[in-house]
């Protein structure tokens, strides 16, 4: 006997977080516009250290990441997962707990980027206090899914469902590992790994959580929205099957490929490459499914801004997904790796992938909540090819200006010179692209704005039905005609599903993260590397605070064309003691790992005091406040400590000279600079900054030749 | 050339081709037994979602 449930969908939580998808839109797309100016004009906004290219630029990742992207995701899992399950999500309690959780987490990234509290672990800058919140919440709204799955009166789960799944543990699971830190207080911890360690790991986390927090969401958002704004069924549910295993199976194995050429071993550099490779057919699998499952629809497609935007989404995550192991190769990751290509290729994503499936979602659900219809179609058509030609303006020229600049870099004259020696002219170069890129922007946030009123209409047009009335017959009441079908079986039971793929998950992060263990055994030691000096732990803090990485990195890689311009490559054993790691990932200014006796003291004081007076043109903004700012001198006694715990040999008793080793030190600085007519106090953030740049890259000068020998080869053709 | 990259760590070699055969063969099970999937399941699950959500709104385009 099947008896009729009644029940009641939660409409509230969705709106939530369908308002805070496009408030923390608009505020990631503005923060991104803001330094996107700062590298045309890099005096804009003054010099307010808050609002420096280098905090800033976090806060914007962070914010279009976890904020924009995120609360989308929760948009379309609490909107589908209800009525895939034909059930009420779990707890009111904890979704509210996870909405408003959330939020605060957002709040206080809002917060502490700005005022320099980092990890510099790209998307994962927030310091451990907001790790924990992040861990919190996180399980919040796991156990509120998996208790509506446990709960649901449908038994089968829907290829959507099982990417809802995938994301939540793997996520989990990447979070967890990278964020292994040890405090020193409050607000600063260092990283628990070290140099190519710390490099594996944080790419490890990188990578997938490109892939589990913005790609597999969004795939299950597309198996659900667009069957349903198109109203025909999935192209090929086997497709999908084989897609949703084989995308998270292969997926978790291809961290390395964002440390080709660097100091990691070979080895695990060709796994991840022969990974990424592999990549491009369950993403283009997926991306065939989502497009074909519009045929014979696409006179729909031109109508309706919800298939649009999802249209052009789904067909800018193939783009994407191709263009992702295409640069996995060395040969092209030698031309585009350090270049503004990757924030081309990383705008698609973000722009077109997440961005139009968050606003196809966000005009499939907000009429239908609502009930009401769009209050302007003629608005949503503005913003659509607002939001299109935006991301044309603003990837292509990234595009150009990113190959421009690597050729540049990679130019040698007849006379076996560089041809482009002084790095700024290649800067200088590409700096109309970088204002073409800020007009793209600015369209993006236009046509979002106009979105942001058409939706607000929308919902005014109607009421919202926060609670939705619903019948549907419980599951347990069915019987099951073939009931043993394996997949069949696998999705009427939710926990051994979930299990089953965080073990494919698993087995790929094992093999990533052994290596990270063979790799501790198996760095290279050089005998001549030591620990950084108390004022350089100082000076590379504030190089973290600043945000210094990101603009610049520290791994000259084993080309020709680097080794002439910055000197001897970098080895894997330089980097034992840097917790965390400052490879870096973008180079807007040059190479750092050699800047160590590059340059007198003084050089850097001018240069930071204003980046212009000693290169005319140079766009690094000026940072006038590191001369008045102080460092506190109560921290180095705990972050030796720290350090020592973390396995950097600092003898027993040294944190206790620490500080006194410290002012020695600074102050043989600022009397070198009072030479030169430079009055700099010795306590200043200036001073223990300048100490750790002149140390940087400089140990190796004094290694035995056959210990460097023992390090990395380079296995380059040394013309590149 | 698979040697070359691998030797810098002992057993490296081994690792990666026990890895490589742990994925073909996942591949593979997953895709004999998708193959086998009746019709019937699938075209039910295919239109799993675009069965009424059991809403009024359905009712009434019912």
């Amino acid at each position: 006997m099947s008896r009729v449930e009644t029940f009641q969908y939660d409409n509230k939580i969705v709106r939530d977080f369908s308002i805070a998808t496009i408030v923390w839109g608009i505020v990631g797309f503005l923060v991104g516009l803001i330094v996107a100016l700062k590298l045309v004009f890099p005096d804009f906004l003054g010099f307010i250290p808050e609002l420096s290219y280098g905090r800033l630029r976090p806060l914007h990742t962070n914010a279009v990441i976890f904020a924009f992207a995120g609360n989308a995701i929760y948009v379309g899992v609490y909107y589908s997962l209800q009525r895939l399950c034909k059930a009420r999500m779990y707890s009111d309690l904890l979704s509210k707990i996870h909405f408003w959780g959330w939020q605060v987490i957002i709040v206080s990234a809002a917060l502490t980027l700005p005022l320099g509290i980092t990890t510099s672990k790209e998307y994962a800058e927030l310091e451990w206090p907001i790790d924990i919140a992040i861990t919190l919440v996180w399980v919040v709204f796991g156990i509120n899914m998996f208790g509506t799955i446990l709960k649901r009166r449908e038994k089968h789960l829907y290829v959507a469902i099982w990417f809802y799944i995938s994301t939540f543990l793997t996520v989990a699971l990447l979070h967890v590992v990278n964020s292994f830190e040890l405090p020193v207080n409050f607000l600063k911890s260092y990283s628990f790994y070290a140099g190519v360690q710390d490099a594996l790991v944080q790419w490890w986390y990188g990578h997938n959580a490109v892939a589990f927090f913005l790609t597999t969401p969004f795939l299950g958002m597309m198996y659900y929205f667009i069957p349903k704004a198109a109203n025909r069924p999935v192209f090929s549910y086997r497709l999908s099957i084989v897609h949703f295993w084989a995308l998270i199976f292969i997926y978790i194995w291809a961290g390395p490929h964002h440390l080709l050429y660097t100091a990691l071993p070979d080895w695990a550099q060709s796994l991840g490459t022969v990974f990424s490779f592999m990549l491009i057919a369950p993403s283009w699998g997926g991306m065939i499914n989502g497009l074909m499952t519009l045929r014979g629809a696409w006179d729909r497609v031109r109508e309706d801004p919800v298939l649009k935007f999802m249209v052009v989404g789904v067909t800018a995550y193939g783009m994407s997904t191709f263009e992702g192991p295409m640069m996995s190769l060395k040969n092209v990751n030698a031309i585009t790796h350090y270049t503004d290509y990757i924030i081309g290729h990383v705008h698609l994503g973000a722009l077109a992938w997440n961005g139009g499936l968050a606003f196809g979602v966000l005009y499939y659900v907000i009429p239908r909540m609502f009930r009401s219809e769009i209050y302007s179609n003629k608005l949503a058509n503005l913003h659509f090819w607002a939001a299109t030609l935006g991301i044309g303006f603003y990837a292509i020229p990234m595009y150009w200006g990113g190959i421009t600049q690597s050729l540049m870099w990679k130019e040698f004259t007849a006379e076996g010179l560089l041809r482009y020696p002084n790095f700024l002219e290649t800067v200088t170069q590409i700096i109309p692209m970088y204002a073409l890129r800020a007009v793209g922007g600015t369209l993006y946030i236009i046509g979002a704005c106009v979105g942001a009123y058409n939706l607000y209409k929308t919902a005014k047009a109607g009421a919202l039905v926060a609670n939705e009335d619903a019948q549907a017959v419980s599951h347990r009441d069915e019987t099951d005609p073939q009931g043993t079908y394996w997949h069949r079986v696998l999705e009427g039971k939710p926990i051994q599903f979930a299990v089953l793929s965080l073990v494919a998950v698993v087995i790929g992060g094992v093999v990533e993260y052994v290596p990270t263990v063979l790799i501790k055994s198996n760095i290279p030691t050089i005998s001549s590397v030591k620990p950084y000096t108390p004022l350089e732990v100082e000076g590379r803090d504030v190089y973290i605070k600043e945000g210094c990485v990101g603009c610049h990195s520290q791994m000259v890689r084993p080309f020709r064309s680097e080794t002439v311009r910055y000197g001897e490559y970098s080895k894997v054993g330089e980097f034992v003691y840097d917790h965390p790691f400052l490879w870096g990932s973008k180079r807007t200014g040059p190479d750092l790992h050699r800047i160590g006796g590059k340059y007198p003291d003084s050089w850097h004081y001018m240069h930071f005091k204003n980046p212009q007076t000693i290169s005319p043109g140079s766009i690094m903004p000026a940072y006038p406040w590191l001369a008045d700012r102080k460092v506190d001198p109560s921290h180095i006694e705990g972050k030796i400590i720290t350090l020592r715990r973390l396995g950097v040999p600092y003898p027993e008793g040294f944190e206790k000279q620490a500080a006194d080793d410290m002012k020695s030190q600074a102050l043989a600085i600022s009397k070198r600079l009072a030479e030169g007519g430079s009055q700099v106090e010795p306590n200043s953030e200036m001073v223990a900054l300048i100490a750790y740049l002149q140390r940087l890259g400089t140990d190796i000068k004094h290694a035995p030749k056959e210990e460097l020998e023992g390090g990395k080869q380079p296995s380059t053709s040394q013309n590149q | 050339m698979i040697k070359n990259v691998l030797q810098n760590t002992l057993g490296a070699d081994v690792y990666a081709v026990i890895s490589l055969l742990l994925f073909v063969a996942v591949f593979i099970t997953m895709l004999f037994f998708v193959m086998r999937a009746s019709k019937q399941y699938i075209k039910r699950m295919s239109e799993l979602p675009l069965e009424n959500d059991g809403t009024i709104a359905d009712v009434i385009k019912n």
